[in-house]
């Protein structure tokens, strides 16, 4: 048992760390919310620095770094509320596709990932309500060609990516295909979200594609892609709240009210020693998910009691923040409310809290059967 | 970072897993342990057991090395209380783990060897005269007086919630030494005192869920060999072992007692299949397990911080509160399953009566130990560096 960071991964962290207090300012983050919550500057450091290919094989042009490296980045983007879509981009798009990294299309989106010049993206959801995997996509076979026929909705960083895998049937069989984002079967559309990010809404209509997996393979696709989904969202997320519940310690060590600072009125610590307890809580969850990813380990269980701590931590975290701040939270001069609303598309992104400990519940009384 | 336990530290809690199953909670034992009156121990065969248990070397085994002990590193200390406690067995933490080695440290050497051989020969063990009626919480308001009478003390007042003292043969109590309020926390002496000192006594008070006691002294005269400590030095010996005992009164073995049994018997028997099958049934194994996971590695992550030479201060009251309010929420969450059972006692009950104690015991955690809020105030302060407030 060692819950040190190894000297390579505070490395990391110090680098990330130095290299987002330098663009994530308050000035550069309000510019990128005109942008879609984007900052294309910063993307581009990013990948200079190798930290796009932090997780990537070397083969395409990646540091070749474990998952719970990928975290320790993860985690400092969500510290400093960095507008950058890492967590869809470098965990939940490209991990799930490593074990394919050198069938030459996934190699090529890859490549991208690494150097900056394109963004690999996943769109696991058709148009609506649905939030689950199963697909009303279409895939056509013509003359030895794929093309991809349906909607699908709230891609993550759809509007810049250039590569994007979907799921989609040929005839009942379910299968991963990887597109090329500017061709004309795609149609894109921005659809705005609570934190300012921008997703986008493809209509395929003859996209032409590459077929990756089938069956069961994709199964297994779609259930890596959700797994580091969860782990990667709990390490920004554990980001997240440490920047709040810095944000409320300072403000309430420092505003006086009743002639007191806040922080020293019991009311006001407790609540704030409560946000310590959870974050500490959806940490150890992160780290173990984390770890047992990295591992190969079956990361069920722990991908889904990440993904709970991570709704909790979130939900209590943001609006105890919120709360012993008084009007100052609210200002949107004032950077709280980011973390708030990052928050707030987190939590509801892995599906709310209740879909999870049904998911979590089940497997509990699935494991009586096995 | 690796979050597992090493081989060796695996190896280490299964063999004392088997030592616990094996030799200490054996049938006559546990029949023993069912009766009220030595629930917590003090029967002829928690005597047996504790002797056992000190030949084959486990009261020492946490004990530092140069005060005769086996220098066990914290994690290990925990696995060792945490197994023992999830067997059941009424784990001697005051002789093994708190009080035993600072007694050993700082004793006076008239009555060290003796009394350290007893206790860790399992022959004695040692109740915390600390509560009063007037001093909980707050507890440098006390009042117990020791006055100093040539080379003896004088011991005049009463203690309450003295758990244990009823089989104990010493009291580690503490005594205000210094009646100037100006000295609330200087003004506090520890003393060790024999059970069959004159003027001492006991009664038992029945609580909703254990048994403790009333301690009573008046004129108790004790040599000042069997003053611990420097006079007035009480309060860093009040204190001090405070983080590893805050950890292991919510060790996750103990908590997750519970939830590991209702399942257990969940599986076991085609008569719940139905339950299993339920949605809100589903839905509180999940909220248990999924903290209860957090529990797990906040222990050992506080452990391991302490072993790492950190105070664990603050990871130790963190853990305590997140521990012993997730004790009360699970006594919850798992007897809402078995709800039309779950508060039968005696032979009908479930689960061999666990889940109908478990609300009778469980609210004693929130506030024993350093009440809850107490332990928010060191996280927002120590944690979180808020101001200090009233
Ligand atoms: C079964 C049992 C066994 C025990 N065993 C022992 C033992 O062996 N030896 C021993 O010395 N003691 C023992 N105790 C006593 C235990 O340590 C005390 O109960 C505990 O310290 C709380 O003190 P109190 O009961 O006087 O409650 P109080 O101090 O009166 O507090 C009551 C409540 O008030 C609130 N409160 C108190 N202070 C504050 C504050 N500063 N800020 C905010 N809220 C506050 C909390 O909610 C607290 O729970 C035992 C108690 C029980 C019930």
């Amino acid at each position: 048992m060692d819950f040190n960071l190894t000297e390579f991964q505070r490395e990391i962290l110090d680098l990330s760390d130095k290299l987002l207090s330098d663009y994530c300012t308050q000035a550069r983050l309000r510019k990128a919310e005109d942008l879609g919550y984007f900052d294309a500057e910063l993307w581009q450091q990013m990948a200079d620095a190798g930290l796009l290919g932090l997780a990537l094989p070397e083969s395409v042009g990646g540091m070749a770094q474990d998952f719970e490296t990928l975290t320790v980045l993860l985690e400092q983007l969500g510290r400093h509320v960095a507008p950058v879509p890492a967590l869809p981009v470098l965990a939940t798009a490209s991990l799930p596709l490593l074990p394919y990294a050198n069938v030459a299309c996934v190699q090529a989106a890859l490549r991208a990932v690494c150097s900056g010049e394109g963004m690999l993206t996943a769109a696991l959801a058709d148009s609506g309500f649905t939030n689950s995997s199963a697909s009303d996509t279409l895939a056509e076979n013509r003359d030895g060609k794929l093309y991809l026929y349906g909607e699908k909705s709230r891609v993550p960083a759809g509007m810049q990516a250039s590569a994007c895998w979907t799921v989609a049937q040929d005839g009942g069989d379910v299968g991963i295909y990887l597109f090329a984002c500017e061709q004309v079967g795609v149609k894109r559309r921005a659809q705005e979200t609570t934190n300012g990010q921008s997703l986008a809404h493809f209509s395929l209509d003859g996209a032409q594609a590459e077929l990756l997996v089938k069956g069961a393979d994709a199964d297994a696709m779609l259930t890596a892609a959700r797994h580091y989904q969860q782990a990667a969202t709990a390490a920004l997320a554990t980001g997240l709240c440490e920047g709040m519940l810095a944000l409320a310690s300072e403000h309430c060590s420092e505003r006086k009210q009743f002639g007191r600072p806040l922080g020293s009125f019991q009311a006001v610590a407790h609540q704030l020693a409560d946000c310590y307890i959870d974050k500490a809580c959806l940490r150890v969850a992160s780290e173990q998910a984390a770890c047992q990813l990295r591992d190969g380990i079956d990361a069920e269980e722990s991908a889904l009691v990440a993904a709970y701590w991570t709704t909790e931590a979130l939900h209590r975290i943001s609006h105890r923040s919120q709360q012993v701040h008084g009007g100052t939270g609210v200002d949107r001069d004032y950077p709280l409310f980011r973390y708030c609303l990052w928050a707030r598309q987190l939590e509801m992104d892995l599906g709310g809290q209740n879909s999870v400990l049904a998911a979590l519940g089940s497997n509990i009384a699935a494991a009586h059967a096995a | 970072m690796n979050i597992e336990l090493s081989a060796e530290q695996q190896a280490f809690s299964q063999k004392i897993r088997d030592y616990m199953s094996q030799h200490m909670m054996t049938d006559d034992f546990k029949a023993e342990l069912a009766c009220e009156e030595f629930s917590h121990g003090g029967g002829p065969i928690y005597w047996q057991k504790m002797r056992q248990l000190g030949a084959d070397g486990w009261i020492r085994y946490s004990w530092p090395e140069e005060l005769g002990g086996a220098g066990a590193d914290p994690v290990e200390q925990y696995l060792l209380v945490d197994e023992a406690k999830r067997a059941g067995f009424p784990w001697p933490a005051l002789s093994a783990n708190s009080i035993g080695p600072v007694f050993a440290k700082h004793a006076q050497p008239e009555i060290r060897d003796k009394i350290v051989g007893e206790i860790l020969g399992g022959e004695a063990y040692l109740a915390i005269g600390y509560s009063e009626p007037s001093a909980g919480s707050d507890l440098a308001s006390l009042r117990t007086r020791a006055e100093r009478d040539g080379d003896d003390w004088i011991i005049n007042g009463q203690k309450i919630w003295t758990s244990c003292a009823n089989f104990s043969q010493y009291i580690w109590l503490a005594a205000r030494t210094d009646p100037d309020p100006a000295k609330r926390h200087k003004g506090l002496t520890i003393f060790l005192v024999p059970t069959n000192s004159v003027g001492y006594s006991c009664t038992l008070i029945q609580t909703m869920g254990v048994v403790t006691t009333t301690t009573y002294y008046q004129d108790v005269r004790i040599p000042d060999c069997y003053r611990v400590g420097e006079v007035n030095g009480g309060w860093p010996l009040i204190t001090g072992q405070l983080n590893v005992e805050r950890l292991s009164l919510v060790s996750y073995g103990h908590v997750a007692k519970l939830y590991d049994e209702t399942l257990k018997l969940l599986y076991s028997d085609t008569v719940y299949r139905e339950l299993l099958a339920t949605p809100w049934v589903q839905r509180n194994l999940a909220v248990a397990k999924a903290r209860l996971s957090a529990l797990k590695l906040m222990c050992l992550k506080s452990a391991w911080k302490i072993e790492q030479g950190g105070s664990g201060m603050v990871e130790a009251s963190a853990t305590k509160v997140f521990g012993s309010e997730l004790y009360v929420e699970l006594g919850r969450l798992m007897a809402e399953i078995l709800a039309p059972l779950s508060n039968l006692r005696g032979d009908d009950a479930v689960l061999n009566g666990l889940m109908e104690r478990w609300y009778r015991k469980g609210t004693v955690h929130t506030f024993g130990g350093g009440a809850n809020e107490l332990q928010r105030s060191i996280v927002a302060t120590a944690g979180l560096g808020l101001p200090r407030g009233a």
